[in-house]
C-alpha cells in the first residue's frame, strides 16, 4: 500500500490547536506524521496531494442526520446518506431516530449498526425518548446505551407532555446521554408552516411565532436545572433561545446546543424564492417550498443573534439537520409540503461564507463541526488528527465556485432551496479510514 | 398604533407580467397604470354586461376554471365574463375531498393541460398554489382566490365599484371590520386601496391582526394603515368614515381560540341597526360575500341603498371580462 502525503495544506485541528501550513503522512490508514512545515520534495514510494489554498480539517461530524433508514428509503438511505455525508466533508454522522420501525428498542438499534459496518462513513443512531415517539411512556434508555445509541430525541415531534420530559431528564443523569427535545410547542404552533411575521402576512402563509420554540426551551432547561439531568438543544432558530441558552449556561446547566447552516445564513426571506432578496411583487418563484423547514427560516434579526451565540460559545455545535424529502413530497402546495431541508452536502460551504465574511472565525467553524461535537458524542477520535489512529480527514477548497444541481448531490433527493445556485468553496476530497472515498479533483 | 404591509416603495413601471405570460396571481404586479385601464376597459366591457351582447373578443379561445374550492359565486362570474366575450369555458371542479392521497395538483394540471387551452382560472383553499401553477404551465394564469393570501378580481372589482359609486378613491376614509388575519380580500385590498391613495384604517380583536401588526419588533412600519382594536374607538371611527368594508367570519376561528363566540363579535364589531342610524347614515357599506346576517351586519340595513354588496356581485363580471382579455390577448 502507496503512502499518501497531504501536501501543502492549511492543516487545521482545534483541539490539537494546530493552524499551519503542513503536510500531513498518512501510513497504513494512519495519520503516522504532521510536519511542522511543508516540505518540496517528497520520494517515489509517497502518493503526493498537492493541496496547497487548500484547508485540510478532521473528518467533520454531523450530529443531526435524518438518513430515513429504515422505512423511507424512498428518501434516503443508509447508502446514499453516509454517500452524500462523505461528500460533504462528513466521516460521522448521527442518525435521527424518525424512521420506521423508531429504535425503541435494543434489537432494533443493533440491526441499524450491524447494517452501518457497511455505510460510506461512521453511522452512529440515536434511540427515541419514548415508545414509539408517541411522547407517552419512556424508551428503555439504558437497554437502548447499551445497544449503543450515541443520544434521544423524538425529533421531529416534541416532548410536550413535562413530566415525560422530566422523567427522561431524571434518566440521563445515569446515561450521561443528552436528551434532544425538537423544540415546537404544538399548541402555539398551531399548524404553521414558516416563521411568523411580515412574509408570512404578505404570503397569507400561517406563522409559527419564535414562542412555539423558545418556551420549550425554557420549560426543558428548567426541568434540566432542577433534575440535573443533560440536555442538548437541537436547530435553535430565535434570539429569545440564544438568551435562555446563555442564561441557562451561566447558570450551570448540563446543556449544549446546536444551529444548522441554514439558520445560520437564511432568512425567511428565501421563501420568495430569491435567494433571500425581498421581492417588489410576488413572482412564480414564490412559495419556495424547499425553504420550508422545522424550526422555519427566521428573521434577519434571529439570524444575527445565532451567529453571535455560535461566536460566543452560546451555542456549540453547527449541525445539519439534513432532511431528505423527494420530489412528490416537495412540489405541492407550501401548507403540504413535507418540512425539512436537504443541505449535508452543501453545509460545509454555506456556513464557511460567515468564514468569508469575517463573521465567524475559521477556528470556531472548524470546532463547532469536530472536536465540539465529538465531545458530545464523547468520541474524541472523531473530531481530531490523532497519530496512529485510522485517518479521518476533509480537504476544503475554498475559492473555487460550483453549481447545486441533482447530478452533483449523492442525496437520493434534492429539496434544497440552494438548488440551481452558485456557492464558493468545495470539499474536494473527504478521507474515511485512511481511504478517499470522495475526489473532487 | 399604524402597521404597513410589505408594501412595494416605488412601484410606477411594473405591470403584471411573468417572463411573456400575464399571470394575475395578485394585485401586487399591477402597476397604477394598469389599474387603471382595467377600470377603463371595465367600464366598455359592463355596457356588453348591461345589455347581455356577445363580443369576439375571445372567439376561438378555451379558458379552463378550475376548482380546488367550491365557490359558485367566483366560478360563475368567471364563466359569464368568459362567454360574454365568446370564449369557450371549461369548468373543472376538484373538491379536496376528491384529491385522492398522493395526487398531486401538477398532475392534475398536466392533464388538463393536453386537453389544450389558452388561460387557466385557479382557486385553491392553499395559499400560493396559483404561483406554483403558474411555474409549471405555458399559458396565463389568473388567481381566483388563494386561502389567505390574494383574491386580485375581488379586489380589482371592488376598486372598480368604489370608484364608480363615490368617484375618486384619493384621500377616502375607509374602514376595514374584521378579520384581516385570515382574509385574502382584505390582503388584496390593502394593497390596492392604499397604493391609490385611500386613507384605511382597519379594525378588529387583536387576535385577528396579522401577527406581523402585533408583535412589537415590527421594524418595517411605514404608517400606512391605521390599527384600531378596541370596539369604541371602532365606533368613533365609524362616524368619520366615507365607507366600511366589513369582511366574513368563519366559524372556523371560534375553534381556533380568536373568538369567544359570534354573539360576542356581532356585539362588539358588528354594524348593528342602533350603529348605523346613530353614528353613520350616510356611509357606504361593503361585504366580499356571503355576508353571515346578523353577525357582521344586520339585515335590515342590507336592503338599504348605503349598501354595494349587489354592486360588488354584478361589477365582476365586467371586470373580470377585463382581466380575462388582458391577461389573454395583451
Ligand atoms: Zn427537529
Amino acid at each position: 500500500m502507496k503512502k499518501l502525503v497531504l501536501k501543502g495544506g492549511l492543516v487545521c485541528d482545534p483541539l490539537k490547536k494546530i493552524q499551519r501550513i503542513c503536510d500531513v503522512l498518512i501510513i497504513d490508514n494512519k495519520i503516522t506524521e504532521i510536519s511542522k512545515t511543508t516540505k518540496n520534495e517528497w520520494s517515489d514510494e509517497f502518493n503526493v496531494l498537492d493541496l496547497r489554498g487548500m484547508i485540510v480539517l478532521p473528518g467533520l461530524i454531523d450530529f443531526h442526520t435524518h438518513l430515513r433508514d429504515p422505512g423511507f428509503e424512498w428518501k434516503e438511505d443508509l447508502h446514499s446518506g453516509t454517500l452524500a455525508a462523505a461528500k460533504g466533508g462528513f466521516t460521522t454522522v448521527c442518525a435521527m431516530p424518525n424512521t420506521n420501525p423508531v429504535p425503541d428498542s435494543a434489537p432494533i438499534v443493533r440491526n441499524f449498526i450491524d447494517k452501518s459496518y457497511n455505510s460510506n462513513v461512521n453511522a452512529l443512531p440515536f434511540g427515541s425518548i419514548t415508545k414509539g415517539r408517541k411522547g407517552k411512556t419512556l424508551s428503555p434508555m439504558f437497554q437502548l446505551q447499551d445497544a449503543g445509541v450515541v443520544g434521544f430525541s423524538d425529533d421531529g415531534d416534541t416532548i410536550m407532555d413535562s413530566n415525560i420530559m422530566r422523567q427522561a431528564l431524571l434518566y440521563s443523569i445515569e446515561t450521561k446521554l443528552p436528551i434532544i427535545n425538537h423544540a415546537e410547542d404544538v399548541n402555539i404552533k398551531n399548524n404553521g408552516v414558516m416563521n411568523a411575521g411580515i412574509v408570512a402576512d404578505r404570503l397569507g402563509l400561517k406563522g409559527t411565532l419564535s414562542s412555539s420554540e423558545f418556551l420549550i426551551i425554557k420549560r426543558d432547561i428548567d426541568l434540566a436545572k432542577e433534575t440535573g439531568g443533560r440536555i442538548h438543544i437541537p436547530h435553535v432558530s430565535t434570539e429569545q433561545s440564544v438568551s435562555y441558552i446563555f442564561d441557562a449556561k451561566k447558570s450551570g446547566v448540563n446543556i449544549t446546543s446546536e444551529v444548522t447552516p441554514h439558520h445560520l445564513t437564511m432568512t425567511e426571506n428565501w421563501i420568495y424564492g430569491l435567494n433571500g432578496d425581498i421581492p417588489e411583487y410576488l413572482t412564480t418563484s414564490a412559495y419556495d417550498t424547499n425553504a420550508k423547514v422545522n424550526p422555519p427560516l427566521r428573521s434577519e434579526n434571529d439570524v444575527t443573534a445565532v451567529i453571535q451565540g455560535l461566536n460566543e460559545g452560546v451555542l456549540d455545535i453547527i449541525a445539519t439537520d439534513h432532511a431528505p424529502h423527494s420530489l412528490n413530497e416537495k412540489e405541492c402546495s407550501f401548507d403540504e409540503a413535507l418540512p425539512g431541508i436537504n443541505n449535508i452536502e452543501t453545509a460545509f460551504s454555506q456556513v464557511y461564507k460567515l468564514v468569508d465574511r469575517d463573521l465567524i472565525s475559521l477556528e470556531k467553524l472548524i470546532s463547532s463541526l469536530t472536536v465540539n461535537p465529538a465531545a458530545i458524542i464523547n468520541r474524541f477520535e472523531y473530531g481530531s488528527l490523532y497519530l496512529n489512529t485510522p485517518a479521518n480527514l476533509t480537504v476544503f477548497n475554498p475559492s473555487t465556485y460550483w453549481t447545486v444541481n441533482e447530478r452533483t448531490l449523492s442525496s437520493k433527493s434534492s429539496n434544497t432551496p440552494l438548488k440551481g445556485k452558485e456557492l464558493k468553496g468545495r470539499i474536494v476530497y473527504t478521507i474515511f479510514n485512511g481511504k478517499i472515498i470522495h475526489d473532487e479533483l | 398604533m399604524t402597521y404597513d404591509m410589505n408594501l412595494p416603495s416605488n412601484h410606477s413601471n411594473i405591470d403584471f407580467q411573468e417572463g411573456k405570460l400575464n399571470h394575475l396571481l395578485d394585485v401586487d404586479s399591477l402597476s397604477l397604470n394598469s389599474i387603471e385601464n382595467l377600470i377603463q376597459s371595465t367600464d366598455l366591457a359592463k355596457k356588453n354586461f348591461v345589455s347581455k351582447t356577445k363580443i369576439p373578443t375571445l372567439k376561438g379561445k378555451t379558458i379552463v376554471n378550475i376548482f380546488f374550492e367550491n365557490s359558485t359565486r367566483t366560478r360563475v362570474s368567471f364563466e359569464q365574463a368568459g362567454k360574454l366575450l365568446s370564449a369557450d369555458f371549461i369548468n373543472v371542479n376538484i373538491p379536496s375531498s376528491s384529491m385522492t392521497k398522493g395526487e398531486s395538483i401538477l398532475n392534475t394540471i398536466k392533464t388538463i393541460q393536453s386537453i389544450g387551452m389558452d388561460c387557466l382560472i385557479v382557486r385553491h383553499h392553499h395559499s400560493g398554489v396559483p404561483y406554483l401553477i403558474a411555474r409549471n404551465v405555458n399559458v396565463p394564469v389568473i388567481n381566483a382566490g388563494d386561502s389567505m393570501h390574494a383574491h386580485p378580481t375581488q379586489s380589482l372589482t371592488d376598486i372598480y365599484t368604489i370608484r364608480t359609486e363615490l368617484g375618486e378613491i384619493k384621500n377616502k376614509k375607509i374602514l376595514i371590520i374584521g378579520d384581516v388575519k385570515h382574509s385574502r380580500v382584505a390582503r388584496s385590498n390593502i394593497n390596492l386601496l392604499v397604493r391609490l391613495g385611500a386613507n384605511i384604517t382597519v379594525a378588529a380583536p387583536t387576535t385577528l391582526l396579522p401577527d406581523s401588526w402585533v408583535v412589537q419588533n415590527n421594524t418595517r412600519n411605514l404608517k400606512r394603515v391605521k390599527i384600531i382594536s378596541h370596539y369604541l374607538k371602532m365606533e368613533s371611527k365609524l362616524a368619520k368614515s366615507d365607507l366600511v368594508m366589513l369582511l366574513r367570519i368563519q366559524k372556523e376561528r371560534l375553534d381556533q381560540g380568536c373568538l369567544p363566540d359570534l354573539d360576542e363579535y356581532s356585539k362588539l364589531w358588528g354594524l348593528s341597526k342602533s350603529r348605523f342610524y346613530n353614528l353613520c347614515p350616510k356611509i357606504y357599506i361593503m361585504h366580499p360575500g356571503p355576508v353571515n346576517e346578523g353577525v357582521e351586519i344586520d339585515s335590515e340595513i342590507l336592503s338599504l341603498n348605503n349598501s354595494l354588496i349587489d354592486q360588488q356581485v354584478e361589477n365582476g363580471v365586467p371586470m373580470r371580462m377585463s382581466v380575462l382579455e388582458f391577461c389573454i390577448l395583451k
